[in-house]
């Protein structure tokens, strides 16, 4: 009888202490409910058969059948392969580059220059994809700037987007290109928070330039830096169709076919919303795991975390 | 004071001025290429062929004629009022879920932050939402642009690591002072965190103007449609479907509906181009003095 | 406690508050029709009106972007007298507003879609699921010109009659005017017509400099490109992937159609075939000698070593830089227009693009396919359960059919988009020399609907596309081209299948089986084109084809063509 009543009186006073944390909670709480979790339940349809008729709650369950028959097709391994491959080697390759970039940046001591140079680095990231990918297509034929400038160092110049072991390059490369700057922004509004007295300390102890940017510059960005790797953990399997779409014909699928490719052509033959939804909440769940691991991880190394 | 540049510092200077200069110019290949075909004559610009335009192909501004002509003014004015109110809104609820996130030592702070996190991963998918969002009588009004969507869980897990830096003495103080956690966060975390707000406000200003998506759901009218939109149509004009539902009819796939694409793209991101470098300074000035100093 | 219900009443509060936040028209500046529309459908002295859901790309117009701008339509919903409110998604994106909008109750009243392919079971599912209306008696009362036409035309009846025999829209149909007929007939005349608008196209002026004749068969082509190779052009034959397959161009040859590649929806590879059975032409023996063919032409340097990642830009840049010899083309953008560029940059230029026939394997032989759009081109207005006043909607469909509706959106309006000449409908002067300065096609768009549940009249895409700046004694390309490509000369049959339809429960089963062959026919027509996977592999590429579950695929095609062949006449 007593303990409900304790733990009552806990929240209680918590809240009565916390009032107006809890009170400007709510707007964002009722976004969350109203926007969020009431569509939430649409999940269910991965386990039915939706059809508009019945609607979601009326359709019939039929449990795990669209997950087997995903893993069941002949293409499941490849898909899968390609989205996990060409995740990695773009977190690999994409993740580190804004904050170099950043860092770089940061070293330029000329005003002009490095507003000039920002501004100019986040112009990809607002030209329509479909032109953006226009000109990629344009400069990896055979007879163009970038595989022109490739021959110079002894590549073979071919229509790079026709030779399955090049999709991959291709498209890392082109989204370097066009998140580079955008990416870069976030850090360097972090390290505009970095405390100057900090680096004349440093100065005075007489770290050199490269010293100071280790062990000053790098740790007071480190949170962001991990947040933002989290955040990126999160989306893993999230690889989108469109700019593939845009970019790969049916002679590379061997690399360039990913699971959003393939749900999006199977979606032209027939639109199954259940099927569509049983990938993506496939995918979800791995995301959610691999942030899960990710965020334990740092929450034990470096004290930050997601919560 | 000035400290004296080593040998290596300064070939670290040069090194890194080119590297810089090299990475800025080809980020701007493409828009200076969207630019040069915009004013390129038409014919002489489908005879380009591959080569790299460092001039416009021929002269001609037969295209913008034709840009503003058309329903971009609509767009303009759409994508303006989703941009301002859109933007505040998603600013105000941001500050809010952003503060609370940041504050410790309250009960609910771990389910609560667990339970924002989660619609990260989790989506009930395209078709439930719109129902939900028709059965909020919402479609084919303006609110279903600027409310559903209002929120980016990535911004405001931005804006908390900005003011959960924020030195907890300070917010302590204010208190004993007597003011409260809304006051807090006005008069001390928010003008605490210039920097980052800038930035969430420009990643919120700009996807809104970058938005067609919830447009395309939601909207059937064209008096409401954004720029985006009516870019996207003319983007669209030649693709493979447009091409075999209409017969072949509908792509005008002739040169200069080439060039308008361009034209368009010119006058659809000029404006928050424009807008960028007023925000720009919250941040780079930061940046200013943070770095080595004269 | 106290405070935790507050806390939650406050929460339920703000959601309410959000939700009825929609209920309040987005602003009051725009005054959008569609709110008192709703309202007003019930009430006895306000006019009739109705919703209408249609794709604004249906326009065909560079010119006019939204029904209620367009002339034909203005004047077509002041003739029926019943309001129309029209719902627009952007272009493009109609495909995904319609499956949203279709899962609610509150659809609009009219949509116009492609119902057979674009709803998961076709029409007959959206019926039962109570989506849309079974029109059957509905049309005996209320639509007495759609009636008129059905009975004088009961092959269009059969294609909007679904297996268990509801007639489900107003669809779009092409027609055109009887080949020996000297006038041009009426709506209830003319009869429906599957046009070939896709095709080959060659320079004559090459062929005249090599001393060929225009090329009929594959071995006269091969000829003719080594001649173009010869001679210093760089790409002898160029073509984006998509029109090379969809025209079937050198593939009827062999008696086989192609998968449109890069386009998953029109099943093309399908076919009737003379005796009335299915074929799907990547599976056939034929295309061996098809792959063959190719791979000879990519493997010499014939065909543009580009054409799987090219868009159409890309060719038309090569063909004004002269640096092609054959392509493949659509109309209308067409002959006349590629001509005028070349000649704008170089008066003295001899190029001259003529559109030619597929080619066949021995010379006489009678081509039995060719590339054509159906006549029910599958899409078409069906009237929603949402509907609340059935006869205004047919009322508003059915004058689409009438002898005046029908001019009206195929024509425009007489005397001044166009007037009869000889018993011919003709653009007036004001359309071809407009004030505007643009083409005679622009500005007749302005007038004239391209696509729509009503019969097409194809002698006003003609006229459209006629190139009316040239002199007299010249020969329009285009129009040629077109006579040329849909002639019987060039094939027989359209490919492609008539608008058969799944049950649900086989559509999922076919669609699993289908997307995985047409990845792997795809992927494979590349590999076998471009060398990567030698021909002799074709066998073993038949066999995993069979291992993918074609046999199913091919089951299900023939039951749905069984139950299409039944469907009451």
């Amino acid at each position: 009888m007593n303990k409900p009543s304790l733990t009552l009186r806990t929240i209680k006073k918590d809240i009565q202490k916390n009032k107006w944390i809890y009170l400007m909670a709510i707007p964002v709480l009722a976004f969350y409910i109203c926007f969020s979790y009431i569509p939430m339940a649409g999940i269910q349809i991965a386990f039915k058969d939706f059809n508009f008729g019945a609607g979601i709650w009326g359709s019939p369950w039929v449990g795990l059948k669209h997950f087997i028959s995903f893993f069941k097709g002949p293409y499941a391994w490849r898909i899968i392969r390609n989205t996990l491959l060409l995740s990695f080697y773009t977190i690999v390759v994409c993740f580190p580059a804004p904050i170099l970039f950043a860092l770089l940046l940061n070293e330029a001591k000329n005003k002009l220059f490095k507003r000039t140079i920002q501004t100019v680095s986040y112009l990809p990231h607002f030209i329509s994809l479909v032109v953006i990918c226009g000109l990629i297509k344009e400069f990896t034929q055979s007879t163009g700037l970038v595989s022109t400038l490739l021959s110079l160092f002894g590549v073979t110049q071919e229509t790079m987007l026709l030779n399955p072991d090049r999709f991959r390059a291709v498209y890392i490369i082109s989204d370097l290109w066009q998140t580079i700057g955008w990416n870069s922004i976030i850090y360097l509004a972090a390290l505009s928070g970095v405390d100057p007295t900090l680096y004349d300390a440093a100065a005075v102890d007489g770290a050199g330039r490269f010293r100071r940017v280790l062990h000053v510059t790098l740790p007071c960005i480190m949170p962001t830096i991990i947040i933002m790797f989290i955040l990126r953990i999160g989306q893993f399997m999230t690889v989108g169709y469109d700019k593939i779409l845009l970019l790969y014909n049916s002679s590379i699928y061997e690399t360039a076919d990913v699971i959003s490719t393939f749900v999006y052509r199977k979606g032209v033959v027939e639109s199954n919303f259940s099927f569509s939804a049983a990938v993506g909440v496939f995918n979800s769940l791995v995301n959610f795991i691999l942030v899960v691991i990710v965020n334990k991880i740092s929450a034990k190394v470096s004290e930050t975390s997601l919560w | 004071m000035v400290e004296k540049e080593s040998n290596a510092s300064r070939i670290f200077n040069v090194v890194n001025y080119i590297l810089l200069a090299l990475i800025g110019i080809i980020c701007l290949y493409p828009f200076l290429y969207v630019v040069l075909a915009s004013f390129s004559n038409p014919n002489q610009f489908i005879k380009h062929d591959f080569t790299v335009l460092w001039k416009p192909a021929g002269f001609s501004l037969e295209a913008y004629k034709h840009v503003f002509t058309g329903e971009l003014g609509t767009g303009y004015l759409n994508t303006m009022i989703y941009v301002i109110a859109g933007t505040a809104i998603s600013m105000f609820l941001t500050f809010l879920g952003a503060y609370v996130l940041s504050r410790k030592g309250y009960l609910f702070k771990k389910p609560l932050t667990f339970l924002i996190m989660f619609t990260m991963y989790f989506n009930g998918g395209l078709i439930p939402f719109y129902l939900w969002i028709n059965q909020l009588n919402m479609i084919d009004t303006r609110w279903a642009i600027l409310i559903p969507m209002a929120l980016s869980t990535y911004n405001m897990i931005v804006m908390r690591t900005a003011f959960a830096s924020v030195p907890e003495s300070l917010i302590e103080a204010a208190k004993l002072d007597g003011a409260n956690d809304f006051t807090c966060l006005f008069r001390i975390i928010i003008p605490l965190s210039k920097a980052t707000v800038a930035v969430v406000l420009l990643f919120y200003a700009v996807s809104r103007w970058n938005e067609w998506l919830p447009a395309s759901m939601f909207l059937r009218s064209r008096e409401m449609y954004p720029l985006q939109l009516f870019l996207r149509e003319i983007l669209l004009t030649s693709s493979a479907d447009a091409i075999v539902n209409t017969g072949g009819e509908a792509t005008n796939v002739t040169a200069l509906a080439e060039i308008i694409k361009y034209a368009t793209i010119v006058v659809s991101t000029l404006p928050i181009l424009i807008i960028y470098p007023f925000v720009q300074k919250y941040f780079v000035s930061g940046v200013m003095i943070g770095g080595v100093k004269e | 406690m106290k405070k935790l219900t507050a806390f939650f009443t406050a929460c339920a509060l703000v959601v309410m508050s959000l939700a009825g936040c929609g209920g309040s028209p987005a602003d009051n500046s725009s005054s959008t029709q569609s709110e008192s529309v709703s309202e007003s459908t019930s009430t006895e002295q306000t006019a009739a009106s109705i919703s209408y859901w249609m794709d604004p790309q249906n326009i065909g117009s560079s010119q006019v972007k939204s029904f209620k701008d367009h002339k034909a339509w203005q004047e077509y919903e002041k003739n029926v007298g019943v309001s129309i409110d029209w719902q627009e998604p952007a272009s493009g994106q109609s495909a995904e507003q319609f499956n949203l909008i279709i899962a609610t109750k509150d659809m609009p009243d009219i949509m116009y879609a492609y119902w057979s392919t674009q709803y998961p079971g076709g029409p007959d599912a959206a019926i039962a699921d109570g989506k849309i209306v079974a029109l059957n008696d509905y049309i005996d009362q209320y639509a007495p010109n759609f009636k008129a036409y059905l009975d004088a035309h009961p092959d269009i009846r059969q294609e909007i009659t679904t297996d268990s025999g509801n007639i489900y829209c107003f669809p779009g149909v092409y027609t055109y005017t009887s080949a020996n007929s000297d006038v041009w007939q009426d709506t209830i005349t003319r009869e429906p017509y599957e046009e070939t608008f896709m095709g080959l196209v060659i320079r004559k002026d090459l062929l005249d400099k090599a001393n060929l004749d225009i090329p009929v068969t594959l071995d006269d082509w091969y000829e003719a490109l080594v001649a173009f190779k010869d001679m210093g052009i760089k790409y002898p034959m160029s073509c984006i992937a998509m029109m090379l397959t969809g025209s079937n161009a050198f593939a009827t040859a062999y008696d086989i159609t192609l998968p449109m590649v890069g386009f998953n929806a029109g099943n093309t590879a399908f076919a009737l075939n003379d005796k009335g059975s299915i074929i799907y032409g990547p599976a056939q023996d034929g295309y061996k000698g098809y792959l063959t063919f190719m791979n000879k032409l990519y493997s010499e340097g014939l065909l543009d070593p580009d054409f799987m990642v090219q868009d159409r830009t890309n060719v038309q840049s090569k063909i004004i830089n002269g640096e092609v010899g054959a392509w493949v083309e659509m109309m209308p953008t067409g002959l006349g227009a590629l001509r005028s560029q070349v000649l704008a940059e170089d008066p003295d230029s001899e190029f001259y693009p003529v559109g030619v026939p597929n080619p066949v394997l021995k010379e006489g032989q009678q081509l039995l396919y060719k590339q054509g759009n159906a006549a029910y081109v599958g899409a078409g207005a069906a009237i929603t359960t949402s509907c609340k006043d059935i006869a205004a909607a047919c009322k508003v469909l059915d004058y689409g059919w009438s002898e005046e509706g029908n001019r009206l959106l195929n024509w425009g309006i007489e005397g001044v988009s166009y007037e009869m000449v000889d018993g011919w409908p003709k653009l007036t002067d004001k359309m071809i020399h407009n004030d505007k300065g643009i083409s005679a096609s622009e500005a007749f768009s302005e007038y004239r609907n391209l696509n729509g549940p009503y019969p097409m009249d194809h002698t006003q895409r003609l006229e459209s596309k006629r190139d009316y700046t040239l002199k007299d004694g010249e020969i329009d390309e285009n129009l040629k081209s077109l006579d040329l490509w849909s002639d019987p000369a060039n094939g027989l049959k359209r490919a492609g299948l008539p608008s058969t339809t799944m049950l649900v429960e086989e559509a999922s089963t076919y669609a699993n089986a289908y997307n995985e062959i047409s990845t792997y026919v795809s992927e494979m027509f590349s590999k076998f084109i471009m060398g990567n996977e030698p021909l002799d592999k074709f066998e073993s590429y038949q066999e995993n084809l069979k291992a993918m579950g074609l046999e199913d695929v091919m089951r299900l095609q023939e039951t749905a063509l069984d139950r299409y062949n039944h469907r009451v006449q």
